[in-house]
């Protein structure tokens, strides 16, 4: 096939997707023909032949603008490595039994020692009891 | 460009065309042209998402490789250990041959702890700065970063396969598995974060009960990568087994068992394990089972399995559900309530089984990475 890597090269695969932009583009053109003829056919009486064109050029407008819409998140989806996550430190007081969370930092472990308890000022560290990923905030509808 | 031309010939020779003959023409051309070519229009637009998922996993690979590198630097004393890095993460295991299959699991064994002391090794020299626990770290994240240049290059080679040959089932089949593989791909990332910062994973659930129950006892090491209490829980004995944390490591939990109920007598072996759930199913709850809960390679399940059946002890296994995604990335809250009910569930069992002045081996099996 053409254009095709040696079978042992290391070549990358570049995101091509011309081929694809140019049958969107096509039936854009379709439609917006479609649509032509609709307006056309409109002016003659009882004929219901426009309003299908009008109805399918419509549609094929629609179907390319959402298939642009798709292609354009999923190239936008593709250069997003996921982000690290966020994560709690929950740690309990060993004196008083203050709960306290913080952000995670290198080094914490459950059943290892966090911070000093700022409630009781207790010289033994507090007990981090969990770690746990913190909930994305729910998206909100418009 | 033909067309316009054709149509303006024809309008010359006195024909008269209309835009509706026009479209009647094109749809005419496409029906025929859809007959033709249409499967190889369907091929093409598979291949571009199998071309999307492939370009993303290159880039999380290379993303992986860029983290274990910093964190390769981070304890270096040679100033770039990328050629070190590129080596490890190439490593691969021959397995050894099957055909008479008496022994295979001892064999299997044997090569699975040399590959690991080899990494442990070359770590110890790249990385001499490290203390334990990071360099368990570090040999994690090397691989996650091999799982996913393993999964590119398969991924890859299917897509070459599939575009060279023309071959369309090898294309649909691929398209077919993209969505799993994309899972695949985005839980090793979760892993990659979990292991380079030591966030405690959902595969550490075993662990983490185990460490409920010996709380506030402390663990003494024992065996390979493996750590041993000895507690009481109303009037019952409990050994309890569990990797060596907070690093990230499985362990040899076969081994520990092996060497544990060699030396006395228990009147249970109860294992907690986390479990991928299916589909449908809410995670963190628990179920129980009869065998020992363990997975992996089998060679673990295999050693427990056999010293259990020969001293016919019984082998239970407590068991919470998650998704592959959830157990290879940092705990959840519902995880986190999961644990709790295995803990729950654990002791209930324990109460149920084992009458006072009995005997429990307990182990907690998973990865104890941020898990003391």
């Amino acid at each position: 096939m053409r254009g095709m890597p040696e079978e042992n090269s290391n070549e990358r695969y570049d995101l091509n997707v011309s081929f694809f932009v140019f049958l969107l583009g096509f039936l854009v053109m379709i439609s917006l023909s479609l649509i032509y003829n609709g307006i056309m056919s409109l002016e003659q009486p009882y004929t219901i032949s426009g309003l299908v064109s009008l109805g399918l050029g419509a549609l094929g407008l629609l179907l390319a603008g959402y298939n642009l819409i798709k292609l354009q998140n999923r190239l936008s989806a593709v250069g997003r490595v996921p982000s690290g996550p966020v994560v709690i430190t929950r740690q309990r007081c060993r004196s008083c039994n203050n709960e306290v969370t913080r952000p995670f930092k290198e080094g914490d472990y459950i059943y290892g020692n966090g911070d000093v308890c700022t409630k009781c000022g207790n010289a033994e560290p507090m007990l981090v009891t969990s770690i746990f990923l913190q909930k994305p905030p729910k998206k909100r509808g418009p | 460009m033909l067309l316009p031309v054709l149509l303006a010939l024809l309008a010359q020779a006195g024909f008269s065309l209309d835009i509706g003959t026009v479209l009647n023409f094109i749809f005419l051309m496409l029906f025929l042209l859809f007959i033709v070519y249409g499967q190889r229009l369907q091929v093409y637009i598979l291949m571009k998402d199998i071309e999307f998922v492939l370009k993303r996993i290159d880039l999380m690979k290379d993303e992986s490789r860029k983290i274990s590198l910093e964190k390769l630097k981070k304890h270096s004393t040679v100033p770039d250990p990328s050629a070190a890095l590129d080596r490890i993460i190439d490593y691969v295991l021959i397995e050894p041959v099957s055909l008479d299959p008496a022994g295979v699991i001892w064999k299997l064994d044997y090569l699975l702890k040399v590959a690991e002391d080899r990494v442990k090794g070359e770590l110890k020299q790249i990385a001499p700065k490290a203390e334990d626990t990071e360099r368990e770290n570090i040999s994690n994240v090397l691989e996650v970063a091999a799982m996913l240049n393993t999964l590119y290059r398969v991924v890859r080679h299917y897509y070459i396969i599939g575009k060279k040959t023309g071959n369309q089932i090898i294309i649909i089949q691929l398209q077919a598995m993209l969505p799993d593989i994309m899972i695949q791909a985005d839980a090793l990332m979760g892993a990659l974060y979990a292991y380079t910062y030591g966030h405690p994973i959902g595969d550490g659930t075993g662990a983490l009960v185990a460490a409920n129950l010996a709380y506030p006892k402390e663990f003494k090491n024992t065996g390979r990568d493996m750590e041993i209490c000895e507690t009481e829980f109303e009037g019952r004995k409990l050994t309890i087994l569990k990797s060596r944390g907070p690093g990230a490591t499985v362990g040899y939990p076969g081994d520990s068992v092996l060497e544990t109920i060699k030396r006395r007598k228990f009147d249970l072996v109860m294992m907690i394990d986390a479990g991928l759930k299916l589909e449908g199913e809410k995670s963190g709850t628990v179920f129980e089972g009869v065998g020992a809960a363990i997975g992996g390679i089998g060679t673990e399940k295999f050693k427990i399995e056999e010293i259990v059946a020969s001293k016919k002890t019984p082998l239970y296994g407590i068991i919470v559900r998650m998704s592959m995604k959830e157990a290879l990335t940092p705990l959840t809250e519902e995880i986190l309530k999961g644990i709790e009910a295995a803990t729950t569930r654990a002791k209930e069992v324990v109460r149920e089984k084992v009458p006072e002045g009995g005997k429990v081996l307990i182990v907690g099996v998973g990865n104890t990475v941020g898990i003391r």
